[in-house]
């Protein structure tokens, strides 16, 4: 099912800090993960993922660095910094609160 | 990584600065060796060059976005994904390019940011003066009243037979055309003491032209003076103005009311007529001719009052100096002819000096007012409600009126690039009018005071804070240079009616002289029948001062010090008698010591000193 902008705009960042909370990635990792964690709901393709990954970089919500022993090439991983565990902290509340409201509202579960 | 075969320049431009000083030309900023020499597929690798380029980032940046994108590739590659479905997983190309860019954007350094914040203030800035001063250059005042013809109106409705000027025409004709030189000459003559070296020569001059002397009592007995004023009018006389052909063929004037005001040569013509009769009142006291040194003096006084109409500042302090004459002619013959006139003559000049009575009757600040609003109009531009902005052309006609200050104009590129400021900090049209308004108000409120009661310190404090800085200076600049004379017009007519109270008291001193054989005690006893009051000293508000020194009256104000020194005027730098020093109200100068002596006019012995 295609999810519209809005929303995704929305969860996209969200579920971006949530895979990075269990430890460093890579972009066609979190891809991947994307993809098959959210059943691919949240499936989003690189035009979507690294200006998404830069933009969290900016807000220093991430930190990247470059490795090169792992792999034959150099790769960068994201990790997640103190800032942006808060932000997937209160960004997780949020969405709680939501779900529950639209819930008690009647849109989903019904 | 570049190839053994790049160009040393290629290299070069594609090495880190901090790579060339440690002696490396690495080239590893180009980010299209690097792509190529990668083992992707071409479409993966044509494709992330794409993308990369079009981002347009630093180079450094396309370096770090094309490694991520190729390791992506690769890294699908890897997982079994075809290039196929990895380049149609990658999106638009344009569209990443353009949300990679945005965002590598925000992850630059804060001193960037701060940099292109200021380069795109500049850059408005630089748009926003530049269309500030195209406007200003392309502004055009659009002047719709013609000022000329309204100060003209009331001269243009004279009968020829109630105009003064034909007849000073004549007389002037009469006397001849003069050059510079020779009308200082001429100045300098109708000055002298008959008793004197070139008494002779007055004389001669004198005799050789009665019919001049004669036009000019007839032209003082009319009503008004009737000069009309501008380019076109009575100046426009080849004549009698050979000048002004020249002048306005070579249009240097225009029907300002400024350049009207530059072009009024009438004036220095009735300052020689003035002279004349003077010189022939000296003439008829010296001959005893009472008749005679009475019509002079009337008909001075009668100039005056000619001259009094005019709607100019000038031509009043004009008329001012002519009253002033008048006056020397009295308190001279006083003082060398007590006898002369008789008892009907001293009470008929006596009732003629009587008026005007204050400042704001010998100054009137009508004609100023036209003046400024014809400035006004040829100075700003006008939005059909009132207001409007200066324009370049309102510049020029500052300059023109002397306003602007002479630095600017040493300087043509710095005058260019400050006009657009000073448009744009100078007072609307409304707010100058408004503020030119109001501190004329305030000047013919202070005109009407005595100038010790009128404050004008705190007119001055405002004009200074007006020119304290450059800011101020641009901004008031059509104010600042009207209004500072209005002090000075005060002091000039506060000198003549102090100099006209003393003459009136010399008068009635004469007067009772001769009822009672002797001067009075003091001047109360010459109150009410031949002085209404004792007149007040401008300086200090109280009676004017007067004591008998060597059996002759002295009338006197304490001066600006304050301190009554008997009657004895200030010296000047040459060692005569100064009085007018000691009757300067403005603060500038330091208080002088000594007296203003108003009667009789304190001179020196010698004849030939003037």
């Amino acid at each position: 099912m295609r999810i519209e902008r809005e929303l995704m705009r929305g969860a996209g960042p969200a579920a971006v800090l949530r895979l990075l909370e269990g430890g460093e990635k890579y972009g066609y990792e979190l891809v991947k993960l994307l993809e098959r964690s959210s059943d691919g709901v949240l499936a989003m393709g690189q035009s979507t993922l690294y200006p998404l990954l830069y933009n969290l970089e900016a807000k220093g919500l991430l930190a990247s660095r470059v490795e090169t022993a792992r792999s034959p090439r150099p790769r960068k991983y994201y990790r997640l910094t103190e800032k942006g565990r808060r932000r997937l902290a209160r960004d997780r509340k949020q969405w709680e609160v939501l779900s529950l409201a639209m819930e008690r509202l009647g849109v989903i579960g019904a | 990584m570049p190839t053994a075969s790049s160009s040393l320049i290629h290299r070069i431009r594609f090495t880190p600065m901090r790579d060339v000083l440690r002696g490396r030309l690495t080239g590893r900023l180009d980010y299209r060796s690097r792509i190529d020499s990668t083992d992707l597929p071409e479409p993966a690798k044509a494709l992330v060059k794409r993308v990369v380029k079009r981002t347009r980032l630093w180079r450094l940046e396309k370096v770090d976005v094309a490694d991520e994108l190729m390791a992506h590739f690769a890294d699908g590659l890897d997982s079994g994904a075809s290039i196929e479905e990895l380049s149609n997983s990658f999106g638009d190309g344009r569209r990443v390019a353009r949300l990679i860019r945005r965002a590598k954007k925000r992850n630059r350094p804060l001193a960037w940011h701060a940099m292109r914040y200021l380069g795109w203030t500049l850059v408005a800035l630089v748009v926003c003066y530049a269309a500030l001063l195209v406007r200003f250059i392309r502004a055009r005042p659009s002047p719709t009243v013609n000022y000329l013809q309204v100060m003209n109106r009331p001269i243009e409705r004279l009968t020829p037979q109630e105009r003064a000027w034909p007849l000073y025409r004549r007389a002037l004709l009469l006397i001849g055309q003069r050059t510079y030189d020779q009308d200082k000459e001429l100045r300098d003559l109708l000055e002298v003491r008959f008793d004197g070296r070139r008494g002779a020569e007055l004389k001669t001059w004198l005799d050789g032209h009665r019919e001049a002397i004669e036009l000019l009592r007839q032209a003082s007995r009319k009503p008004a003076l009737g000069f009309i004023l501008g380019p076109d009018g009575s100046v426009n006389d080849p004549q009698l103005y050979p000048e002004t052909q020249r002048l306005k063929s070579q249009n240097v004037w225009d029907d300002s009311l400024v350049s009207v005001s530059m072009h009024m040569p009438y004036l220095n013509d009735l300052g020689i007529a003035r002279g004349a009769l003077a010189a022939e009142a000296r003439l008829a006291r010296d001959q005893r001719d009472a008749a005679g040194l009475s019509a002079d003096v009337v008909a001075l006084l009668d100039m005056a009052r000619q001259m009094q109409s005019d709607e100019s500042v000038i031509g009043q302090m004009c008329a001012i100096g002519t009253r002033m004459v008048a006056l020397e002619q009295i308190d001279g013959t006083l003082v060398d002819a007590p006898k002369l006139l008789s008892e009907a003559q001293l009470r008929g000049l006596a009732h003629l000096l009587v008026k005007p009575d204050s400042a704001a009757e010998l100054i009137r600040l009508d004609g100023e007012r036209l003046m400024y609003c014809d400035s006004i109009q040829r100075m700003y531009t006008d939005d059909g409600r009132g207001s409007g902005h200066l324009t370049f052309e309102g510049l020029r006609f500052l300059r023109f009126a002397g306003a602007v200050n002479a630095r600017m104009s040493d300087v043509p590129a710095a005058q260019l690039a400050t006009l657009p400021a000073v448009s744009l900090v100078a007072l609307s049209r409304r707010d100058v009018r408004h503020e030119f308004d109001r501190m004329f108000e305030s000047a013919e409120a202070r005109l009407a005071r005595p100038i010790r009661e009128a404050d004008w310190a705190t007119f001055r404090n405002q004009m200074e804070k007006w020119r304290q800085s450059r800011f101020t200076s641009m901004r008031y600049a059509p104010l600042t240079w009207v209004v500072p004379s209005l002090e000075g017009l005060h002091m000039t007519a506060e000198r003549y009616l102090g100099k006209r109270d003393g003459v009136l008291v010399g008068i009635a001193l004469e007067l009772y002289r001769r009822q009672q054989d002797q001067y009075p005690a003091r001047l109360e006893l010459l109150t009410p029948a031949l002085l209404p009051r004792v007149p007040v000293d401008r300086i200090t508000g109280e009676p004017l001062l007067y004591r008998i020194v060597e059996g002759h009256p002295v009338v006197y104000s304490a001066g600006t010090d304050l301190d009554d020194d008997g009657g004895k005027a200030p010296l000047s730098s040459a060692g005569a008698p100064d009085p007018w020093r000691a009757a300067n109200w403005v603060a500038n100068d330091q208080a002088v010591d000594g007296d203003w002596v108003l009667y009789p006019e304190p001179r020196s012995a010698d004849p030939d000193d003037d």
